[in-house]
């Protein structure tokens, strides 16, 4: 135990010991520090690390350059710098070329650090070190220098995409993926031999070239292996920075980096590409991530992937891969591979089919195969596996609680939703054979006697099995279940309480899921007092919070489903204030952004919707993985804005996506699938594929009859797409009839004044236009314009559109006379509401354009 | 209050203060505290895992208090070593705050190119403030020293130049404070 005495006495001994010579130092320790072992240890150390740092004079000129800066033009060694590619970790790259003429395409980075600074010598050493590590799947490192206080680092210059985009991009099958990895596992090994370790193996450090070939770049000047007893100082450094999701639990937890640290580095880069998730895909900022590497257990990548991929026999094969990639991942270091090269001789053996070591021995995969038999995949202690052979859920529950010793209540929670509710999770695992349901059910009819006289754990499992339910999109049974769970925590632990918000937080999913705005309110409203009351203001609950309870009354104030105009305008303030509060890559942030997108679809601003959609299906996916149905959601609606903006093809594509995951992961009678063949046969539409868009919308009729809500608005819609469709396959006889009658139905149950009427009647207008009928099509859209001249608080640009359209029948009346006045007043509204890259914008001023008589005064672009 | 008239003014404190005015240095730092803090929250909040770089930081505060580069240079370095102790200030205060609000500790506010060795991935702002306190005990010039360095991003010239000793002694100090700092501060607890 060092006291402060203690403290002040070691530095005073090791500042007067660093006026000493060598010749005097032995002597001067031994007088100065008394026979203290722990004392003389401490100042050595000090002497050590002062020693290591080098000369002072020369080493410690100050960082001469902004990071921001352009530095293109300069020159470092013999490079000249061309422009900026990025930002690492260490700092920032340049593309650069040779100032002899040769060619030769380098990146150079500048690093940021002090290391190179502290001790050049020892920058110096690591560079030409790394230097001589030649191999096809490694960006070379080609010259590396100090100019004027700059340490930089010239690497061969690798043209290609990173890892896990190629092998998005490419579909790529397992075992192609395989034979990408098998060379990077080989340098990775040749690295090891000469005693380097990378220690930051992860897909953004794996580019893809274009004749396919793998490489890692950035080996930088992390890591040269010191001796066996190394001071943790020289390397306790990396305890501070990692890269969440795929670092190693030592270099987490400030441990000792090895080469198993990069077996484990290749283990994630291997689960990351073969699964589409990264090990933790919930779990990916540094608090958690530091949480759950350390403790949790890795669902095996065939589980967390995208399913039905083949065969029995794929399968087992499968479950090889499965075993090698967890043992690379394998918590404990002494456990995993203890080199690349046994990695890599495992992975080819399994494409030569040839039986794996890591299955042999590990009692992973023993727990494995029982799980899997049992249709839940992960960690399971042995009294765990009796508990449930014998007793089910609650069983398996009471055991987990006694094994783990903590009375954690978190314990429980953590245990099913991330144990066993994530594993089965169909929308996760992309599948639908799980036994889940029976499971939630079974449990539900027992759940209040179990836990009688335990409220808190009654309340926990509560929330845990109405997670469960949401992800099944049980909707009813989810809510009964979150609501219980939300009082029944509110009253044992507080209402501030996390498990508290995490309860509501799953309410609120539910309630955005299905748009059930007043709850949403009231919910939000208690989310925000909850947080308020312990100054948490500017948690992620406390934005998503603030911001419905913006965007809802706004919603509230505009007729439905026309146009919620400026509602865009309500949550944007939220989304830039998250993006500077979280970062931009933080979950939060591309939660706004989808808000924001969405409310921009709403508002018919699909051009702005676009790219901000674009940014969050990327972010979500990130987190998410492929599968997750918010991103299959917020994909949806990037193809609605994409399918706006003339990009019809890259639209149907995502929804044909889309359509396909939520048909096999929720079934042909969900609402989503029903939405999404509808969407999807709009496109098609677009796009002239007829038939498909024919067969989208007869599903999606089918769909939306077999499920009926309250709102029959979406069926009627699809019913009027379908009769499009028809007309436009020269089956006007079919498809006509069934539009009045649609719109007929819309009108009796709607009333006349109803705001859904325009899209309806909009919808039959354009089958009568294919059709050929351009009369009753005017009629019909005057009747539109008329009423949503009507309308109370419409949006600025909807009598403008609805008068551009009404001009569009006109024009193929050949009546341009009377489409002029139209247009004359619409094209200025659109410009001006919705703005000059708007697709409804620019449809009217072609129209415009194509008058015979246009008048010049009317300026438009 | 225009840009001219703001800097004129500091001017003038930073005169008086240098010539030893006490309370001119208070309102110079009250005066400062606030710019020097808009600038360090805003490199906080565009820095993904929040890393302060002090140079950064100085550079731009430098910047912002316009004109003062053309200060008499014994001024300048009085001014930067000022700048050090109100950006010690911010971060510090910054970093609890940071600490307060989230829940589960949060993400730490930390320091790079600190001057202290490797600092892949930077020190935590209050450990360094902590063991700065600490070392002011021990031996106070080398704690200027390092004040003046970490957090101001002060040369070795400059910051014999701001405490009037000679370049040799202000590398003996600097030596022993920073490795007793860099060593308290990697060592595993």
């Amino acid at each position: 135990m060092r006291t402060p005495a203690d403290r002040a006495r070691a530095y005073r001994i090791f500042s007067d010991a660093l006026e000493r010579t060598a010749a005097e130092l032995e002597q001067f320790l031994e007088r100065a520090c008394q026979g203290d072992a722990t004392c003389r240890a401490e100042v050595e150390a000090l002497l050590r690390v002062a020693r290591e740092a080098g000369a002072p004079t020369q080493a410690f000129l100050r960082m001469p350059q902004q990071p921001e800066e352009d530095l293109s033009g300069r020159t470092y060694g013999r490079f000249r710098l061309i422009e900026r590619i990025g930002t690492g970790g260490m700092g920032v790259v340049y593309r650069a070329e040779r100032t002899d003429g040769v060619q030769q395409s380098v990146a150079i980075k500048l690093v940021s650090t002090s290391a190179a600074l502290a001790s050049p010598a020892l920058f110096e050493r690591e560079a030409q070190l790394l230097a001589r590590l030649e191999h096809p799947a490694v960006a070379r490192l080609i010259d590396a220098g100090l100019d004027a206080g700059q340490a930089w680092i010239a690497m061969e210059f690798v043209r290609g995409v990173r890892i896990d985009e190629y092998c998005a991009a490419h579909r790529l099958s397992s075992r192609a993926i395989l034979s990408l990895l098998i060379p990077l596992a080989d340098a990775v090994a040749a690295a090891h031999r000469m005693l380097v370790v990378h220690s930051d193996i992860k897909p953004a450090n794996v580019l893809v070239t274009v004749d396919g070939a793998p490489k890692l770049i950035d080996f930088g000047i992390s890591t040269a292996l010191r001796d066996a007893g190394a001071e943790t100082a020289a390397s306790g450094h990396a305890r501070r920075v990692f890269t969440p999701g795929f670092a190693a639990p030592e270099q987490v937890s400030g441990g000792p980096l090895t080469v198993a640290t990069d077996v484990y580095g290749l283990g994630a880069l291997a689960y990351r590409l073969l699964s589409g998730v990264a090990p933790f895909p919930d779990a990916l900022d540094p608090a958690a991530y530091m949480q759950a590497v350390s403790q949790r257990e890795v669902i095996p990548p065939s589980r967390a992937a995208l399913a039905g991929q083949g065969a029995p026999q794929a399968r087992a094969l499968r479950g090889d891969l499965d075993a090698i990639v967890c043992k690379a991942l394998e918590r404990d270091a002494a456990r995993r591979y203890s080199t690349a090269a046994d990695m890599r001789a495992d992975l080819l053996r399994f494409l030569e089919g040839r039986p794996v070591a890591a299955r042999a021995a590990s009692p992973l995969y023993r727990l494995t195969k029982f799980a899997r038999r049992n249709a839940l995949a992960v960690s399971l202690s042995g009294l765990l596996l009796l508990s449930l052979a014998g007793g089910g859920l609650f069983a398996a529950v009471q055991a987990h609680r006694a094994a783990t010793a903590r009375d954690q209540a978190r314990a429980v929670t953590s245990f099913l939703t991330h144990d066993i509710l994530a594993a089965a999770n169909p929308l996760l695992a992309g599948t639908r054979d799980v036994q889940l349901r029976p499971l939630l059910d079974d449990a539900s009819k027992t759940l209040q006697q179990r836990f009688q006289g335990q409220p808190t754990v009654l309340a926990e499992v509560q929330a845990a099995m109405g997670a469960g339910y949401a992800a099944l999109f049980e909707t009813a049974k989810a809510e009964t279940l979150l609501t219980a769970a939300e009082s029944g925590l509110a009253r044992e632990l507080g209402d501030s309480d996390a498990e508290t918000q995490s309860a509501r937080s799953a309410l609120w999913y539910l309630y955005t899921g299905n748009v059930d705005v007043g709850k949403l309110y009231k919910l939000s409203a208690r989310i925000l007092a909850a947080e308020d009351a312990v100054g948490r203001h500017d948690s992620a609950l406390a934005y998503r919070a603030r911001l419905m309870l913006a965007w809802i009354p706004c919603v509230a104030k505009a007729p439905e489903a026309i146009g919620l105009s400026n509602c865009g305008d309500v949550v944007r303030p939220f989304y830039v204030s998250a993006r500077a509060h979280f970062g931009p890559e933080d979950l939060t942030t591309y939660e706004m952004a989808w808000f924001l997108g969405v409310a921009l679809i709403f508002s018919s601003r699909e051009d702005e919707a676009e790219p901000v959609l674009r940014d969050a299906c990327l972010g979500l996916q990130h987190y998410f993985g492929e599968v997750h149905h918010r991103v299959t959601e917020c994909r949806r609606y990037l193809a609605k804005a994409l399918d706006k903006n003339g990009k019809s093809a890259e639209a149907e594509r995502l929804l044909d996506a889309a359509a396909r995951i939520f048909d096999k992961t929720l079934g042909s009678n969900s609402q989503f699938t029903a939405i999404s063949n509808y969407e999807l046969a709009a496109a098609a539409l677009h796009n002239g594929h007829l038939t498909k868009s024919l067969d989208a919308a007869r599903l999606a009729v089918q769909e939306m009859q077999q499920s009926p809500g309250s709102d029959q608005t979406d069926l009627w819609r699809a019913q009027l797409l379908l009769a499009n469709a028809l007309v436009q396959a020269g089956r006007s006889q079919e498809g006509l009839p069934l539009g009045e009658q649609a719109l007929a139905r819309a009108t009796a149950a709607l009333g006349a004044d109803a705001g859904p009427l325009l899209r309806c009647r909009d919808l039959l207008a354009q089958a009568y236009l294919r059709a050929g009928n351009a009369p009753r099509a005017e009629a019909l859209l005057r009747e539109n314009l008329a009423l949503g001249a009507r309308l109370p608080n419409r949006p600025a640009w909807l009598v403008g559109q609805l008068e551009a359209s009404l001009a569009g029948a006109l024009l193929a009346e050949q009546k341009a006379a009377a489409a002029e006045p139209l247009l004359k007043d619409a094209v200025p509204t659109l410009l001006s509401s919705l703005g000059s890259r708007n697709a409804r914008t620019i449809a009217a001023a072609a129209q415009w354009r194509a008058l015979p008589h246009s008048d010049s005064a009317l300026s438009m672009r | 209050m225009t840009d001219t008239t703001h800097e004129s003014e500091t001017l003038a404190l930073l005169t008086r203060w240098s010539g030893g005015d006490r309370e001119a240095l208070d309102q110079l730092l009250a005066r400062m505290y606030g710019d020097i803090h808009a600038i360090a929250v805003r490199q906080l909040r565009s820095e993904r895992d929040l890393t302060i770089r002090p140079t950064a930081l100085v550079h731009e505060a430098y910047l912002r208090l316009a004109g003062l580069n053309e200060m008499h240079w014994q001024n300048r370095t009085h001014f930067m070593s000022m700048t050090a102790r109100v950006i010690r200030q911010v971060l510090v205060d910054e970093a609890r705050r940071y600490r307060a609000v989230k829940r589960d500790g949060g993400t730490r506010v930390t320091l790079a190119d600190a001057h202290l060795g490797d600092t892949k991935g930077g020190f935590d702002v209050l450990d360094v403030d902590a063991l700065l306190t600490e070392l002011q005990q021990y031996d106070e010039v080398a704690a200027e020293i390092v004040l003046l360095r970490v957090f101001g991003g002060m040369s070795i010239e400059e910051s014999a130049q701001a405490l009037s000793l000679s370049v040799a002694t202000v590398n003996r100090r600097w030596l022993t404070g920073k490795t007793w700092l860099a060593r308290e501060l990697t060592r595993d607890v």
